[in-house]
């Protein structure tokens, strides 16, 4: 099977080999020339005037028998012993019958605004590898280079797109995090767009990342400074105000959580009798080993030191033994570890959905059995314990 | 080398006194002896090498307090496109600077559409009659705008989605970049430039301060129209360059400075525009454009805040500030940033303030602000039919008033704003004396101060810098003449005759 590439550098593989390299510059914009214009005959007039401008009408005409010549060579007939590429006596075309694919074509082909499945976007999404024929420009030859040119600008904006379409459907179906990835892409090509800005802000505080969404808007406005010397809108700003006004629990977030769909952590907790805080200690590797790191370790540093006096987790600075930590105390009162638990429990739950199995009720340790009872006291709704003996 | 140097039959200037001493003695880095008459000859026997200064004066090193020393090392390697008045004269100058460098990318610089016969940039048609070669990037005057032709077009990850593109008729683009798409470019340009490139740059381009008796620049790098890689840059190779370099980094990232231990911000964070650009925020009209007078590019409250972070972060800040309304802007907001905080001392800079108003000055006193300013614009840009009187008309009378400012104290540091007008101490101490406003002239000691113990003051190291003391660091220049003896106008023709840097000859004519 032919596959040709036209974005990113160019490039044509078959049967999955890349003969890219037998290839000359000239060859791969012969063969996008007529793969772009492949359901017509190309004259080869115009064909020179694209690829040979300034070569006399022989040369020219040989140089374009050369050129056939050698992709009749490269690319291997089909099955049925029909080249890739037809030629006449004064046209050229791809041959309808022989089999082969192409990212551009295959981006021609679609219209954006009539796909409604996420996955569909994703695919198209995945084609874009670079700009269109990047790195090519052949001397001499204007109206090649103003054929690249305009492609460029073609793609670049279905790229945009199908970007927007997926952030719009990902927003339908309250997707936040693949949203987010989507937005980042985005943004990446638009740096100074608003629009993209306050979603992603709205996504991170919709998501209780108050933290990444503060940092994202601090970093927008010190993009937009020193690029444009300009601040951000009013609406940004006031979505900044309300974000910094608001806690953990403001009211937006409390009216905006039944849409978000909270990932699930499912924890086994070991038990042994005699080994104070082994129970918890088990939760907490639970929580440690799914959740999001970067989230986790949103919770002050205090809170951590005093967990990780229970329960040795990673993190640059707590790659050390927690003895070595500095200001680490050698001993950290039970008080102090059932309030860092508690904390994070409550961070945690913000984001996740956490179902506690107990294995045997009966031989957890007392103060984890005190801590689990007083964690269904609390009701928090995105915590549940359930006792598979008691 | 010898450790000591003994400089002789000098006029120095100490700028802590009005006193002229005859000699001085430098041992490894440090002025260790200065003295009148004959009292050098205890030191003959000691192996200093001797300069003899000829009469001519002696000088503590320059320091220029405001320069943007990557991007004018990188445009002294580009083509300048300031004289070119027709697209052929642009196409000479490229298809020039391609033959001579066939296989290095074309960058020009200072093009300016209304100098052209044709009253508009060349598109890429017009470029590649001339160059089609290799990519051609040619940047406006104020960097704004920039024109390329089709290789640079392809060869640059150009964002065509973005405001600012250009297209012709067939939706092609036609080479015009500006707005968004002007800045994402060239910031990107820029990102790109490898640090080798940016050292070599500066190495080579070192060698003209040197010439001028420059040994401590205030490097205004990174941010807006520059690349935050410059400042990196300079914050990372500073030491490995003949002269001294102050960063100051053009952010408002003060996290970031923060965390690279800075103990200042700022430079060029544009309260207003330029006055070639019209932008320069004014409290009247453009006398060329009634109606327009120029913008902000803050509100009060933003500046406010920002102003009051660098307070509680005890970091120096410099804002560069042109118009009077400007002006009043950055005023407003250190009165603000001072009331709450009450941490004066940091030296606060304004860089430029071509327009203060006398109240201005009064409350720039009272706030212990510095006026970082480019005396040269006044050579350039001053008197009756210059840039001055065309943009402000009769108020071209009011700009700069050094007079006026050292008169109530405040303390001025004088700088070249590199590469906007040459890196030239002695023309800077010219332009302040031979001011085209009679009454704003300074005296060539006050002016001499803009350039050697008010600079080292502006960045806290008049400890060590801006004067010729014992015990002071061996900054020195040798100039071929006694200023204080020469015309006034004919300061700028003074040549310098030695730089000693730290101790170290790092230039001497007669070897040169």
């Amino acid at each position: 099977m032919l596959t040709i590439k036209m974005l990113g550098k160019g490039a044509v593989f078959y049967d999955e080999e890349c003969i890219s390299d037998k290839l000359s510059s000239k060859l791969v914009a012969l063969i996008c020339l007529l793969v772009l214009n492949k359901n017509r005959n190309m004259s080869k007039e115009k064909i020179i005037s694209y690829l040979w401008p300034d070569s006399r009408d022989e040369a020219a005409k040989s140089n374009l028998r050369f050129n056939l010549w050698s992709i009749k060579k490269i690319i291997p007939p089909n099955r049925d012993g029909e080249d890739f590429i037809l030629s006449g006596r004064d046209y050229c075309r791809i041959n309808e019958k022989y089999p082969f694919s192409c990212d551009k074509t295959m981006l021609d082909g679609v219209k954006v605004s009539q796909l409604e499945k996420v996955e569909e976007l994703i695919k198209l999404k995945e084609l874009f590898k670079g700009d269109f024929l990047e790195g090519l420009y052949l001397r001499n030859c204007n109206d090649f280079n103003e054929m690249i040119l305009f492609e460029r600008v073609v793609c670049q904006n279905k790229q945009v797109e199908v970007l927007e379409k997926v952030i719009s459907l990902y927003e339908e179906q309250e997707q936040f995090e693949e949203e987010l990835q989507v937005l980042n892409e985005v943004a990446a090509i638009e740096p100074y767009n608003e629009q993209f800005a306050y979603r992603t802000i709205q996504i991170y505080g919709r998501l209780g990342n108050r933290t990444a969404a503060i940092n994202y808007y601090k970093n927008f406005e010190i993009v937009l400074r020193r690029n444009l010397n300009t601040a951000p809108s009013n609406e940004l700003k006031l979505l900044y105000k309300e974000l910094l006004e608001s806690s953990c629990s403001t009211k937006s977030e409390q009216k905006n959580k039944g849409r978000v769909s909270k990932r699930k952590i499912d924890i086994r907790v070991d038990s042994l009798k005699g080994v104070a805080y082994f129970g918890i200690a088990s939760i907490v590797a639970g929580i440690m080993k799914n959740a999001e790191k970067s989230y986790l370790f949103e919770l002050d540093k205090a809170c951590l030191d005093d967990l990780s006096y229970i329960y040795h987790f990673s993190k640059p600075e707590y790659d050390k033994p927690a003895s070595e930590i500095p200001g680490f105390y050698g001993y950290v009162p039970p008080v102090r570890i059932t309030q860092a638990f508690l904390k994070l429990m409550e961070h945690v739950a913000h984001r996740y959905s956490i179902l506690i199995k107990i294995n045997s009720f009966e031989d957890l340790d007392l103060v984890s059995k005190n801590l689990v009872q007083y964690l269904e006291r609390l009701k928090h709704e995105n915590v549940i314990v359930q006792y598979e003996s008691k | 080398m010898k450790k000591e140097i003994l400089i002789i039959n000098g006029k120095c200037l100490s700028m802590t006194n009005q006193n002229q001493y005859d000699w001085l003695l430098v041992r490894k880095d440090v002025i260790v002896d200065i003295g009148f008459g004959e009292g050098y000859k205890k030191y003959l026997n000691h192996g200093a090498a001797v300069l003899d200064a000829k009469g001519g004066t002696v000088l503590p090193g320059f320091i220029d307090s405001h320069f943007h020393v990557v991007q004018a090392a990188i445009n002294s390697k580009s083509v300048d496109l300031s004289q070119a008045k027709s697209f052929d004269d642009i196409g000479c100058l490229i298809s020039e600077a391609s033959k001579n460098n066939p296989d290095k990318v074309v960058r020009g610089i200072r093009l300016d559409a209304q100098n052209l016969r044709e009253g508009k940039l060349p598109d890429r048609n017009v470029l590649d009659k001339y160059c089609k070669e290799i990519p051609v990037f040619l940047n406006t005057v104020e960097y704004q705008k920039s024109a390329l032709n089709t290789y640079a077009l392809l060869y640059y990850k150009i964002p065509f989605t973005l405001e600012g593109v250009e297209f012709d008729e067939n939706q092609v683009p036609t080479g015009i970049i500006t707005h968004y798409a002007n800045v994402f470019l060239r910031e990107s340009i820029l990102r790109n430039i490898p640090n080798s490139r940016r050292m070599e740059a500066v190495k080579s381009f070192a060698q003209t301060l040197i010439e001028k008796g420059i040994t401590t620049i205030n490097a205004m790098e990174g941010g807006r129209l520059y690349s935050d890689k410059d400042a990196e840059f300079i914050f990372e190779y500073a030491d490995q360059f003949t002269f001294d370099i102050a960063l100051f980094y053009q952010t408002m990232d003060i996290p970031k400075v923060k965390e690279m231990n800075l103990k200042r911000i700022g430079g060029c964070l544009y309260l207003d525009g330029t006055f070639g650009a019209r932008t320069s925020a004014l409290s009247f009209d453009y006398h060329d454009s009634p109606g327009n007078r120029g913008g902000l590019n803050f509100t009060q409250e933003e500046l406010n805040d920002f102003v009051l972070d660098c307070y509680m972060n005890k970091l120096q800040l410099a804002l560069y500030t042109i118009g009077d309304r400007a002006i009043e802007q950055a005023l407003n907001a250190h009165e603000y940033a001072l009331d709450r905080t009450g941490n004066a001392g940091l030296r606060h800079r304004l860089e430029h303030v071509e327009l203060p108003t006398g109240n201005h000055i009064k409350r720039a006193k009272d706030l212990g602000l510095i006026f970082s300013m480019t005396p040269t614009y006044e050579s350039i840009w001053g008197g009756p039919n210059r840039l001055y009187w065309d943009r402000l008309g009769e108020k071209y009378q009011l700009t700069n008033p050094f007079h006026e400012i050292v008169e109530q104290g405040v303390v001025v540091c004088g700088g070249s704003d590199c590469d906007v007008t040459p890196a030239d101490p002695l023309l800077g101490i010219c332009s302040a004396v031979n001011h085209p406003v009679e009454k704003h002239r300074v005296d060539i000691y006050n002016a001499l101060k803009m350039f050697t113990c008010n600079g080292a003051y502006g960045i806290f190291e008049e400890d060590r810098k801006g004067s010729l003391e014992e015990g002071k660091l061996a900054d020195i220049v040798i100039l071929d003449q006694d200023i204080l003896k020469v015309k006034k106008e004919k300061i700028k023709d003074i040549k310098v005759n030695n730089t000693i840097k730290s101790g170290r000859i790092i230039f001497n004519r007669e070897k040169r």
